[in-house]
């Protein structure tokens, strides 16, 4: 399994050899990768930091003040991870063309993926323990400077945890950034590949994004080590004194209500719009339907399979520590890292190279979906396993049950409900996955995320919206889950996509 | 008494049930499923949606699009091989066409398949046949700009005096096409000179639409693109053509180049006959009738076959010659990488 | 049933010897206590013989049978027939109470009349009522959680029950009463039980026998009087139990200290240490008026009351520190003026260790 998550970097690492170093120099020094290097870093560093104010500045609005209503602010503030970052692109760009550039693709962006930050600091702001507040008041301190000397640095790995995400997911973004014309490696790939399939400066360019995002995961790695060590007490007893926004309530209210407006309000607006009046609006139920058959049965073929090959992973990450099985574990990881766009192109040489019976099979295609979205999956099964104690194995044992009826008795049964909750983010991830899709998709398979694809791309935006809001629907649950901060999905670290 | 077991077990037996039932759809959906016919097809998905049912339903077969673009699809066959599933191969512009030609993966066309369509759009092995054709025009924004303004020729967009006027599509198969007739007309240099002007000028953008909507909303002065987006804009409602004009180059220049969709069969297909029949209908009388009354607007090479009269008839235009089989379209993705429009 | 024999065994984790060079017989029926602080090694000697780790040297033997040593390819857990207990949480939480019972009993006997039948057995056994069949692991407190763990491991009638520390994680109360309860179910089904523990209470309370753990070795097992009033050493003495050890020197039966003349439990002669239990140091408060005090002067230093009795430290006028516990009825406060002299008899040691 390890193996299979590791083709994707076997597949740049040994093109990097073929291609040679001086061949490779001449693909990387030139103006085009300079601009790709510099639209990347840009607007990654201008959205993480813009996530990372709104979603600090947003979470402590509604975890920590008297706003009114912060039950429902708190939905809605997370309900935009309910619309894939390149429908709400689309919803942008539909609306008025001028949007788009650099510009476009911050707002767009930052918009769609501050919830990857919100939700984290409140999840660590519910776990503070108020006491430490209290003392740093009792010691003379006033509530603004507490806030900044006691409760700030204690949602620092929160924060950079929960921006490092937004990189990690900004860096394979692609529908969103294509719609928005503006280009980074990901994008710039996806057009060598409708040039060339398989050239040579689409995989330079995919070194170059590995390394990004190696970067970034290895922050985010090093992060998830000092996390440990930050963690508090979960539950605490009491909740926080709500700071009392006084003449600030309004400002707040409408800072709040701004956001929610264009997060979700402008994709609704827009959707509804195209549906109703868009000049293409059409209905194909036929088709509609087609697609979302397809989409669930991929999806539900991928949850099972990753689900699956989660279990040998966390196994033997849990139960048999060592550096072997960290580093299968790490390396999944790792893998995961590499945005869809590597992983497609990777899975197309490999299999016509080795394995030419699978190529444009659903098969191939879900494989690609084990790569990209195990690590989801071994988060979640690996929380259900830690809490699944070892002694009741050792119980079980002493009272005559062999290793494989224990683990049929006792081990499956305890991580079922971690099985499943895994099995459901993987599934959802599938369901709006675009770039592996759109690469690996067997002839004649069409899903909910092409279909959009396709007619979003030829500015048939009418035609693209039922699947928009298709994509949407399916994406509602997986919100509603990640939502309850006590969620599995959020008590662990939550990979990038 | 041990209830909780048994459920687990219920859930391994659903979860299993699942993947089953999950494989056997998609092989019901034709995933693992052997249709009749496959086409690569690279033409605009729409356009073939709309004719590939009236072939099936004549013919009784049953036929599996897989859709992608000129370049990506014509590569990915030549990757394939001789293992390639695909029977057909459809393409929007002739440089794709090439590089299956040159990999010797086409097989021969039967005589019937090329009967109605004149020679100049078939080459000379008859390893593939045009059955459609597109002009390059420029289009330019009625409100900033007239018909006195537009360049004699394409080549002039790579001078200073259109810095940020001009927006076209490098990306998309068509413009890719445009070059390679820039190439075979002009030669490496001049192309590659005038890929750097039009790389420091140019608005780039997404596709061909793209292009008509920025210069209708003069967000550009003007754009290159097709002929038949414009068109079909018209016909559709106007929203995206109504402050924009065609500007057609004439003159056998380079940008009065006409573009050619081919169709090919695979040598390692399986379903030949099929093919076949598929293509020698796709060039036939009913079928470039229908295409040309569809929304498509693209010129029938069967010269039975007649587009409406507001498209500029087929024959004021002045085309430059070009073999069609000679477009190098490897070439000019390098030469477009070079010149960092790639 | 069976007895257990343990004979030589060693185990290391990597440097460090966990168990080394361990004779100890448990004899069928008997219920032994292996005694001693955390680290010491009593874990891995009861983990060795459920058959969950393998020795590296020595042998193991259920009555006649080597399960694990002597050349013998060690009997894997699941068919050692061991009974497990052990600490918190280790009832399993997806199986309600009828089911954890059950669990070890075969395949048939679980869907029938039969195992319906042995788990209201074992309810009864272990004194908990019928209708808790149904109850969920989380439904039950601590103690009841630990009753079930016993019925579930006594359930298909094991040749020996290990328990690893399962009241560790009681309450004080609840400790007792289900030690109790456990202690009376192992006796009325007469099998062979190896508790392990650090607490000298619960092991001198329950074992027939009790073997003391320190740095891996078994330093004495005897039953649990002896082991209080005549520990191996010093050390054993102040690990069973609070003591009084002072230097002295001994003529045959008599041996004198800062407490004055103490009776020994054997004549020795010379430097000995001499070990007295705080229960054995009478406190004798203000004596009537005029009559004489008897024993030797000091002040109270402290004083700890624990209601039914109360333990005194007192600094003796010649300097020593001592502890002495007393009834709670009648105390003196510190800054009192008291007399201490020894009751019984007392267990001297020379120095280098053996009487």
């Amino acid at each position: 399994m390890a193996v299979l998550a590791l083709v994707p970097l076997f597949y740049v690492a040994a093109y990097v050899v073929v291609i040679g170093p001086v061949d490779l120099w001449h693909l990387l020094a030139r103006p085009r990768i300079a601009e790709l290097l510099r639209n990347t870093i840009t607007l990654a560093t201008a959205c993480m930091a813009a996530t990372a104010a709104l979603g600090v500045a947003l979470a402590v609005l509604v975890e920590r003040t008297d706003l009114p209503g912060r039950r429902l602010w708190h939905g809605l503030l997370v309900a935009p991870l309910a619309v894939p970052a390149f429908v709400n692109g689309y919803a942008w760009v539909s609306l008025d063309r001028s949007i788009h550039g650099f510009a476009g693709a911050f707002t767009v962006v930052t918009l769609s993926y501050y919830p990857l930050v919100y939700l984290p600091v409140v999840a660590m702001l519910r776990r503070l323990d108020p006491a430490l507040e209290e003392s740093a008041w009792s010691l003379g301190h006033s509530r603004t400077r507490t806030f900044r000397t006691v409760v700030l640095p204690q949602l620092r790995p929160a924060v950079l945890g929960g921006a490092l995400l937004v990189g990690l997911h900004l860096l394979a973004e692609f529908g969103a950034l294509s719609l928005l014309r503006f280009p980074t490696f990901t994008t710039a790939i996806y057009d060598q590949y409708g040039s060339t399939f398989n050239g040579a400066a689409a995989t330079a360019m995919a070194v170059v994004l590995v390394l990004l995002c190696l970067v970034l995961l290895l922050g985010e790695l090093r992060l998830r080590g000092d996390r440990r060590y930050a963690r508090l007490g979960r539950g605490a007893a009491r909740s926080a004194v709500p700071l009392a926004l006084g003449p600030w309530r309004l400002p707040a209210f409408a800072a709040a209500g701004t956001v929610v407006a264009l997060a979700i309000g402008v994709p609704a607006y827009s959707l509804l719009r195209w549906l109703a009046v868009g000049t293409s609006t059409e209905f194909p139920l036929a088709e509609l339907t087609e697609a979302l058959v397809a989409t669930v049965l991929l999806a539900l073929a991928g949850a099972v399979v990753t689900t699956l090959a989660a279990i040998p992973v966390v196994w033997l990450a849990v139960r048999h520590r060592g550096w072997a099985s960290t580093v299968i574990e790490r390396s999944t990881y790792v893998a995961n890292a590499l945005p869809g766009i590597v992983v497609g192109l990777a899975l197309v040489v490999a299999s016509l190279r080795l394995v030419p019976g699978v190529y444009q099979t659903a098969a191939l295609l879900v494989a690609a979906y084990v790569i990209l979205f195990l690590p989801r999956a071994v988060v979640t099964v690996r929380a259900g396993l830690e809490q699944a104690p070892i002694v009741l194995d050792d119980v079980a044992h002493s009272l005559g049950t062999g290793p494989l009826a224990t683990a049929r008795r006792v081990t499956l049964p305890l991580i079922a409900p971690s099985l499943g909750a895994g099995a459901a983010l993987v599934f959802l991830a599938i369901s709006t996955e675009l770039t592996a899709t759109l690469m690996l998709s067997p002839i004649g398979t069409s899903t909910l995320a092409t279909e959009f694809w396709s007619a979003s791309s030829e500015l048939r935006y009418g035609a693209a919206a039922p699947y928009a809001l298709l994509l949407v629907l399916v994406s509602i649950p997986a919100t509603v889950l990640l939502m309850r901060t006590d969620s599995p999905a959020n008590q662990t670290e939550r990979v990038p996509a | 008494m041990t209830t909780s077991p048994r459920r687990a077990t219920t859930r391994a037996s659903v979860a299993l049930a699942a993947t089953l039932l999950t494989a056997s759809t998609l092989s019901g959906c034709g995933v693992f499923g052997s249709p009749d016919l496959v086409i690569y097809n690279a033409q605009h998905e729409q356009l073939l949606d709309e004719i590939v049912p009236l072939f099936e339903e004549e013919s009784g077969l049953d036929v599996e699009l897989r859709s992608g673009k000129d370049l990506e699809m014509a590569n990915q066959i030549v990757e394939e091989g001789g293992d390639s599933p695909a029977d057909v191969f459809l393409t929007e512009n002739s440089p794709a066409m090439s590089i299956v030609d040159n990999a010797g993966l086409f097989a021969e066309l039967p005589e019937s398949a090329t009967a109605t369509i004149p020679e100049q759009y078939v080459p000379a092995d008859r390893t593939w046949t045009g059955f459609l054709a597109r002009s390059t025009v420029a289009m330019y924004n009625t409100d900033t700009m007239t018909e006195a303004d537009m360049p004699a020729s394409i080549l002039d967009f790579a001078d200073p005096e259109w810095q940020g006027r001009v927006a076209f599509s490098p990306t998309g198969a068509d413009f890719q096409a445009i070059v390679s007739a820039v190439l075979e007309l002009e030669g490496e240099e001049a192309t590659a000179e005038w890929l750097a002007g039009l790389e420091a000028n140019g608005v780039i953008v997404q596709n061909n639409l793209v292009v008509m909507q920025s210069v209708d909303s003069g967000e550009v002065d003007a754009g290159i693109a097709y002929h038949y987006y414009w068109y079909r804009d018209r016909q559709e409602n106007g929203e995206d053509s109504d402050t924009s004009a065609l500007h057609f180059f004439g003159d056998q220049d380079p940008g009065a180049f006409l573009s050619i969709s081919g169709a090919g069969i695979l040598d390692s297909s399986e379903n030949k006959p099929a093919a076949e029949e598929f293509v020698t209908w796709l060039t036939g009388t009913e079928a470039q009738q229908a295409m040309a009354e569809s929304y498509a607007l693209e010129y029938p090479l069967n010269p039975d076959a007649s587009l409406a009269p507001e498209v500029k008839p087929f024959d004021e235009l002045e085309p430059p010659a070009v073999d069609v089989a000679s477009l190098n379209g490897p070439q000019v993705t390098e030469l477009m990488t070079e010149a960092g429009l790639l | 049933m069976s007895s257990v024999s343990i004979t030589g065994v060693t185990k290391s984790f990597g440097a460090t010897r966990a168990v080394d060079d361990v004779t100890l017989h448990v004899p069928h029926g008997s219920f032994t206590a292996v005694l001693g602080p955390s680290g010491c090694g009593k874990t891995t000697l009861l983990r060795l013989i459920a058959g969950f780790l393998a020795p590296e040297s020595g042998s193991i033997a259920f009555g006649d049978t080597v399960v694990a040593g002597d050349g013998v390819r060690p009997v894997a857990p699941q068919a050692r027939r061991v009974g497990y207990v052990p600490q918190e949480g280790a009832l399993f939480p997806h199986l309600d109470v009828a089911a954890n019972i059950a669990f070890g009993l075969p395949r048939e006997a679980r869907s029938s009349g039969a195992g319906h039948d042995r788990v209201g057995e074992m309810l009864d056994l272990v004194e908990l009522p019928a209708d808790f069949r149904d109850r969920r692991p989380d439904e039950l407190s601590g103690g009841q959680q630990q009753r079930v763990a016993l019925a579930r491991s006594l359930a298909p009638q094991p040749a020996v029950v290990l328990l690893d520390e399962p009241f560790s994680s009681l309450d004080a109360s609840l400790r007792d009463s289900t030690s109790r309860a456990v202690r009376r179910a192992l006796e009325a089904t007469n099998t062979t039980a190896l508790l392990v523990t650090h607490d000298q209470n619960e092991a001198l309370s329950l074992a027939d026998q009790v073997a003391v753990m320190r740095a891996g070795r078994l330093v004495q097992s005897a039953p649990p009087s002896e082991v209080y009033l005549s520990p191996t050493d010093p050390q054993v003495a102040e690990f069973v139990g609070r003591a009084v050890v002072l230097p002295g020197t001994a003529t045959d039966a008599r041996a004198t200290c800062a407490l004055g003349e103490v009776v020994l439990t054997e004549p020795t002669t010379g430097p000995v240490a001499l070990m007295i239990r705080p229960e054995q140091v009478f406190v004798d408060l203000a004596p009537a008026e005029g009559a004489k005090a008897i024993g030797v002067r000091g002040t109270v230093e402290e004083v700890s009351y624990y209601g039914h009795d109360c333990a005194v430290q007192v600094r003796l006028d010649e300097g020593t520190s001592v502890l002495a516990r007393m009834a709670g009825v009648r105390h003196p406060g510190p800054g009192d003026t008291v007399h201490l002299r020894v009751t019984g008899l007392v267990r001297a040691y020379h120095p280098a260790g053996a009487p």
